[in-house]
């Protein structure tokens, strides 16, 4: 075949028609424009639904401080959490945990049904029941104890919270027969027993931080979660916001580099441990500087000077001691805080009233003994800093209706007479109200466990293991799969704080009373029910004295009537808001109590709302803050001295003794870092906060702790490496990272990690640093003391 | 607020970040995702593939013991003003500078995830989607409707939450405004910062607080020599902290 | 410009052989199939890239295929355009070097990027301003240019020209290559510039950044440069190769020679440039953006780098191949073309890869790369795809017009 140059062209045109008629049909155009939108719509990436936007306000109750909060809503979903700019705890600022409280809500470690346990502790298997079987259960449990005659073996621990279901927790312990409530401590619990000593009352201890100027703070973490975290951030978001005014200095007296630290006007690097010796320090400079209250000192406090007792033995005062003892040039051989640092801090101290001296290391529940928070109190009275704006208030009392009065027959009556099982109240532990790290496992039948992980976060960890090893029976209530509920007999799903009616009172550290309401905001996700409600079922099946009790029909009536209480007290102010649809805006007025024509208006706006306040209630008059028989702040604890018998004089006052040595091979001290972004208290932490972690806090797996680059030369160790970290109370497998913050011969743990719980974004990742702190329990408050631990370290 | 004349409508969006009051909390990212959408992972330590809008930097003045000092960078996207490093470079037109308001937005479903941009970005704001985006089964509830997720093989980063941008705008658009108020717009990280530390407006606006701002001593950019012009502005006293925003150079 | 109506027996090994040798490299592609499968279905993250190095190994190898392809357009200049005679004995090679390079550096970039279904959206929404466009659009339309280029080498296989359309055509195209070279020229300076361009233009990544006229940085015109210089050592090396498996003289010694000597002449011109380029860089564009120069070479990816570039892999091949005598032995010969064309790869690897791993943020350190087996497994295919379709054209093609003749 003989091509020319006509069929070429005329192929070529061929050729080209076709590939121009495919092109000019709408196929490969479709096809190509077809894939690219598939690529755009993936059916396997979520496409969130839309829906009608609204706005509720609740309590964020991740924490015991209790600050406000506005929820987002799309239709029944809720897509955000911001901080309720109208709430008087914490006036807008919230921290990343509540932020991120919506991951726990929806987040794949809750608890969904009943499960009961088949097989052993060590490796359970889990069946889901009814709720009905469920009660059941545990009503037979508890019949089968008063059976026996064993009722007092019923134990319960529960949150720290002051809560109406917490108070439903007690009685029904009550009208069973079991003294065995405990709560978890709170971190300003021994607080409370420095003001029972110090000044005789029972109530906690509330700081006016709003008006004060200066804080000295020792060693604890304000902008690490410290009281209510809101509350502290917002404190800090002002604290230079009056240019020439009321700003707010803040002095860190801290071993290593904390966050409060770099933020604090000033750091004080000082030996871990002697914080009370520096107290006292400056209360010297204080005192030999003339630089103290004089009048407030003469008229209300007793011990400060010599004095003389009933036998008319001369008695040293504190002032004497502290002269005697605790000079800036001595102290600073014990702090290693040079001496003319300590007078100047003294001076600033007095120079810019009103001044708060804080005690509490970390979150507050740290500290070496309660002598040394003794010490650190001293400080605010010798300013003269009680109920005055600016210093040291109680906590009130939100006026509550009383719950009426427990039903208890004749078998709770003999169990109830039988002391607790934790040590509290008992002659070695007179001043202590719940110490769970305490219990003698031995002596209880059936716990229940609520919205607490003691098995994680009890700082004795030997008491931890007893308990779920010696204890026959256990009943979780819990939202999620914690390390407590898989160890526990019988799991209770309970409803998250946002899907439940649920109530707060006693944000912590704040002087005024107030009150925190919160109401689904949602229905119940999966079968979760309010653990109020639990314990009425329970307590019906039992019947009884029991079921007479618990005389409601559910959580909310008995709420409801216990805020008759605030509505008849006429009192305090509701922040009633408005809200619109949009992201911002949001205008609330306060409205008195007064003004609400009936209950029933009142409970309405206290429903939406969330909260009531009294911020015009404050223990301002010295005759309610100073209760000891002689109406006065002692610096020499009478009680101290009648409740212990202490022939030491030394031994009812603020003093500084040396810790004792730390025993051979151990030559390092382990200390425990809180990160703003772990829950360090057992639960669990949401996946977006992980996030946040930095990769020299946690790599994969790995947790590393913080030694000073000169420790780790010491101990000839690289930064990134592998090591043991070992106590004598056991030993952990981390790496280190090197930071000049650290103090040498210090070693920083962070705390929150090592779940064995919970979902694959928490589990397993790095150690539990409470495993190595060999908890010891403080011999005046009972308080579990484990601010330190000595430790080695050493390569793999 | 007084109506905006005509030639200030033109808005140049802004952020300024008090690094001296800023603690590193995480809340500006905690919330960021939360209203972004953006995704994690069981490994979140992998910091060279994890999606973050805001990421928070820990530095140090370098000093020994106890001279030691830390602040906190929270960085957003710095919203370039000039040359836009990525808008310049992207193939696609997938990012872009909007004149109206300065924001430096990111078209998702246009891009072809060659990773340009990332290259072409100094500051490390931009994410490649290495994965898919998955949520545990239930997690799927607290997504915002607002903001559509991404998927796999395309580049992210903060838009200074340009759909809060577009609703306000339409809201006063239907109020009879063609402006905004200061507070009407502000991205989620800024509306949650617990601590003041940050604000946000328009930096064209004299009478908006960031705008005073910037005429602060302590302000300052990050990367200055590079005359990326950022719109997002750092407050600090100390002159370490403001030199090592531009490598000490 | 006439072609050769009767094209000579040539012999070639028995077919057993050739697919065994076929089978080999076939392997390779298959894994390396196997590994863009994985990328495509699982994504990206069976890679080794993350958001520091957002371009690795397969961009590295992607600019320096290019750069070494670029022996087909600049022969083709030479040839076509310029009438360098000698070229003819191997200008059919250089085109199917340079038509595997280039369709291996798309379909590596086709999977490089994370939308690969959207590939299409940088022609439909292009971004004008973007290098990258320009280098997408350019590369393209090149490799159009190159399949034409190649299409009349295969239609003058003996069987498919027995098809007289077929020959008809490959006949008519040799007619008109000299326009399509000419095109090709023109798109191939556009295109290696604009990959240059790319990173040049980076000016916030102060290692890349580098000053220019209007709106073309310096690493344009020395990408360019470098290209064209190093894709005719690239050919010398594949010839040579070819000659060595094959055990036979397919072009004239001579021609090899000053194929050489031309990419060692032009390598030389570029090191001065690039010297130039690189001591105003390190004196004036960096300290200017706040970077000192030595700064850049405290990570993973040091000085010796840089004097490899320059030394080993620059000043010397170039000067090697500078010597008539060295250039007359194959060993320094391919020493020679080897190291330049390495050079051209280190080349590209600095500018993309040490890019990236340098901090421009005060709070960012240096960071390392390492590619995954997947990428070193596309990679590879892309070689044993250019092994296989070199072979195949040997083997049915008359790629060396002089083969008969030199074998006679």
């Amino acid at each position: 075949m003989n091509v020319d140059r006509r069929t070429f062209v005329k192929g070529m045109a061929l050729a080209g028609g076709g590939a121009l008629g495919i092109m000019l049909s709408p196929t490969p155009w479709y096809l190509i424009r077809d894939l690219a939108f598939w690529t755009q719509n993936w059916p396997w990436v979520p496409a969130p639904a839309p829906g009608e936007p609204s706005f509720e306000k609740s309590i964020c109750r991740i924490c015991d401080g209790g600050c406000g909060i506005n929820v987002r809503k799309v239709d029944m979903r809720l897509v955000r959490i911001d901080g309720d700019k109208e709430h008087p705890v914490n006036q807008g600022s919230i921290c990343p945990m509540g932020a991120a409280a919506l991951q726990m809500l929806y987040g794949p470690s809750r608890t969904k049904v009943p499960l009961r346990r088949v097989g052993p502790r060590e490796n359970p298997e889990w069946r889901p029941i009814t709720w009905a079987e469920a009660i059941r259960e545990v009503a037979l449990k508890v019949r089968q104890l008063r059976a026996a005659g064993r009722p007092h073996e019923l134990a319960c621990i529960t949150n720290s919270a002051h809560s109406t279901v917490n108070q439903f927790f007690e009685r029904f312990l009550h009208a069973v027969g079991s003294r065995n409530f405990m709560q978890m401590n709170s971190a300003l619990e021994a607080h409370s027993t420095v003001l029972a000593l110090m000044q005789g009352v029972d109530e906690g201890i509330a700081y006016d931080i709003e008006n004060a100027r200066y804080l000295l703070s020792f060693g604890c973490n304000l902008l690490e979660g410290w009281g209510a975290c809101g509350r502290m951030y917002h404190a800090h978001a002002n604290r230079s916001a009056h240019e020439g005014g009321n700003s707010l200095e803040i002095v860190q007296i801290e071993p290593n580099l904390s966050v409060t630290a770099s933020k604090a006007s000033r750091w004080i690097p000082i030996k871990p441990g002697t914080d009370a010796a520096l107290a006292l320090s400056i209360a010297h400079v204080l005192i030999s500087d003339g630089l103290y209250d004089k009048t407030f000192v003469e008229r209300h406090t007793f011990g400060f000077e010599d004095w003389k007792d009933s036998d008319g033995k001369r008695r040293r005062g504190f002032k004497s001691e502290v002269l005697g003892r605790y000079s800036p040039r001595s102290v600073e051989l014990i702090t290693q805080v040079p001496a003319n640092v300590i007078e100047e801090v003294a001076h600033e101290f007095a120079a810019n009233q009103p001044a708060l001296a804080l005690g509490g290391r970390c979150d507050g529940s740290l500290f070496a003994g309660i002598y040394e928070l003794m010490a650190i109190h001293s400080l605010n009275a010798l300013a003269g800093n009680l109920s005055r704006p600016g210093g040291i208030f109680l906590q009130c009392d939100v006026p509550l209706k009383s719950l009426s009065p427990v039903k208890m027959d004749e078998q709770a009556e003999q169990g109830f007479a039988i002391p607790r099982s934790d040590g509290a109240g008992s002659k070695e532990h007179p001043l202590a109200r719940h110490l769970p790290h305490n219990l003698d496992a031995g002596k209880v039948g059936v716990l229940l466990i609520h919205e607490v992980n003691p098995s994680y976060a009890l700082p004795n960890r030997k008491v931890a293991r007893a308990i779920f090893e010696d204890i026959p029976y256990i009943v979780s209530f819990s939202s999620f799969i914690d390390e407590s509920s898989m160890q526990a007999d019988l799991i209770l799903p309970i409803s998250t704080p946002l899907e439940r009616w649920d109530d707060h009172t006693g944000a912590p550290g704040i002087p005024y009373p107030i009150y925190g309401l919160s109401h689904p905001l949602v229905n119940p996700l999966y079968e979760s029910r309010n653990a109020g409600d639990v314990l009425i079922e329970i307590a019906r099946e039992l019947g009884g004295t029991i079921a007479e009790s618990f005389p409601w029909n559910n959580t909310v009536e008995a709420l409801r009537e216990r805020a008759a209480g605030l509505y008849e007290s006429g009192t305090g102010v509701i922040h009633t808001a408005e809200f619109s649809a949009t992201y911002m805006s949001q205008t609330a007025t306060p409205t008195e109590v007064k003004s609400f024509p009936t209950f029933s208006d009142f409970w309405n706006a206290l429903v939406k709302n969330c909260c009531w306040s009294d911020p015009q209630c404050t223990t301002d008059q010295l005759e309610q803050t100073l209760k000891t028989p002689g109406k006065k702040f002692e610096f020499f604890s009478q009680r101290l001295q009648k409740t212990f018998g202490y022939s030491n004089d030394l031994e009812c006052m603020p003093h500084y003794h040396e810790p004792p040595p730390n025993p051979q091979g151990f030559d390092l001290l382990i200390m425990p870092e809180n990160l703003i972004t772990m829950a360090d208290n057992g639960l669990g932490t949401p996946p977006l906060l992980i996030k946040q972690l930095s990769n020299d806090v946690l790599s994969e797996n790995d947790l590393f702790v913080q030694v000073n680059p000169i420790t780790a030369m010491y101990q000839g160790l690289k930064d990134g490496e592998s090591v043991i970290l070992e106590s004598p109370a056991g030993k952990v497998r981390v790496r280190i990272h090197t930071f000049a913050g650290v103090r040498e011969g210090v070693v920083l743990i962070p705390l929150g990690f090592g779940h064995t719980a919970y979902d694959r974004f928490l589990r397993n990742k790095g150690v539990n640093a409470l495993e190595i702190f060999d908890a010891k329990m403080d011999t005046v408050s009972g308080l579990a003391v484990w601010w330190a631990v000595p430790g080695k370290i050493y390569k793999v | 607020m007084k109506t905006e004349s005509g030639d200030q409508r033109i808005a140049r969006y802004g952020m300024t970040i008090d690094v001296d009051k800023c603690t590193g909390c995480g809340t500006c990212a905690v919330v960021c995702h939360m209203e972004n959408n953006v995704p994690f992972t069981v490994d979140e330590s992998d910091k060279s593939r994890n999606m973050a809008w805001m990421r928070i930097y820990k530095v140090d003045n370098g000093l020994d013991y106890p001279h030691v000092r830390v602040v906190y960078f929270p960085r957003p996207c710095m919203q370039c003003d000039h040359h836009t490093p990525c808008v310049s470079v992207c193939p696609a037109s997938a990012t872009n500078y909007d004149g109206l308001t300065g924001i430096v937005d990111q078209i998702n479903t246009r891009c072809i995830g060659c990773r340009y941009c990332m290259a072409a970005c100094p500051y490390m704001v931009r994410c490649f989607n290495w994965w898919d985006p998955v949520w545990p089964k239930d997690m799927e509830k607290h997504l915002n409707p607002d903001v559509a997720p991404r998927m796999r093989g395309v580049v992210e980063k903060c838009t200074f939450c340009s759909h809060r941008y577009l609703k306000a705008k339409d809201k006063a658009h239907n109020e009879g405004r063609d402006y905004l108020r200061e507070d009407e717009y502000v991205p989620a990280c800024v509306e949650a910062c617990p601590v003041g530390a940050m604000r946000f407006g328009d930096l064209n606006n004299p009478e908006h607080a960031v705008a005073q701002l910037i005429q602060s001593p302590r302000a300052f950019r990050l990367l200055e020599n590079l005359h990326t012009e950022p719109k997002v502005y750092y407050l600090s006293s100390y002159e370490w902290v403001r030199k090592l925003a531009d490598n000490f150079a | 410009m006439t072609s050769e109506h009767t094209t000579p027996k040539l012999e070639r090994c028995s077919r057993q052989k050739f697919l065994v040798w076929l089978s080999v490299w076939g392997l390779l592609l298959a894994w390396g199939l196997y590994g863009a499968f994985l990328c495509l279905f699982k994504g990206l993250n069976q890679t080794g890239m993350n958001n520091y190095f957002v371009f690795g190994l397969w961009i590295t190898v992607d600019l320096a295929i290019i750069a070494l392809g670029a022996g087909a357009f600049f022969s083709g200049f030479l040839f076509y355009i310029l009438k360098v005679d000698h070229l003819k004995d191997l200008i059919g090679a250089a085109v199917v070097i340079g038509f595997i390079c280039y369709s291996g550096a798309i379909g590596m970039l086709t999977i490089d990027i994370g939308q690969p279904l959207r590939g299409y959206f940088s022609f439909w929404h292009a971004n004008v301003h973007s290098m990258l466009t320009e280098v997408i659009f350019c590369i393209t339309c090149y490799l159009f240019v190159l399949t034409i280029e190649f299409t009349p080498l295969i239609l003058e296989n003996k069987r498919l020209s027995e098809f007289p359309l077929f020959k008809y055509i490959g006949e008519n195209l040799h007619g008109i290559m000299a326009v399509f070279a000419l095109v090709g020229t023109f798109l191939s300076f556009f295109h290696q510039g604009s990959l240059g361009g790319m990173f040049g233009v980076l000016f916030a990544r102060p290692f890349a950044y580098r000053t220019g006229v209007a709106i073309w940085p310096w690493t344009f015109f020395l990408f360019i440069l470098s290209a064209i210089a190093s894709g005719p050592a690239l050919t010398t090396l594949v010839v040579w190769t070819t000659q060595k498996v094959t055990g036979k003289q397919l072009v004239r010694r001579s021609t090899l020679s000053k194929l050489a000597k031309l990419s060692a002449t032009l390598f030389f011109v570029y090191l001065i440039l690039k010297a130039a380029d690189t001591v105003y860089w390190a004196n004036v564009t960096a300290p200017q953006m706040g970077f000192a120069f030595t700064r850049f070479y405290q990570g993973p990816y040091g000085m010796e780098l840089l004097f490899l570039e320059l030394f080993v892999f620059g000043l010397l091949p170039a000067v090697l191949l500078l010597i008539p005598k060295a250039r007359e032995h194959d060993f320094s010969l391919v020493i020679g073309c080897l190291f330049i064309c390495m050079g051209i790869v280190l080349n590209r690897f600095v500018m993309t890869v040490q890019t990236l791993s340098i901090p421009v943020l005060p709070f960012e350190k240096f960071v390392a790369y390492a590619p995954t087996w997947q990428e070193w497994a596309v990679a590879a295919a892309v070689l044993g795809y250019g092994v296989i379709v070199y072979s195949l054209s040997y083997r049915y093609l008359h790629l060396f017009p002089r083969e008969h003749e030199l074998n006679a």
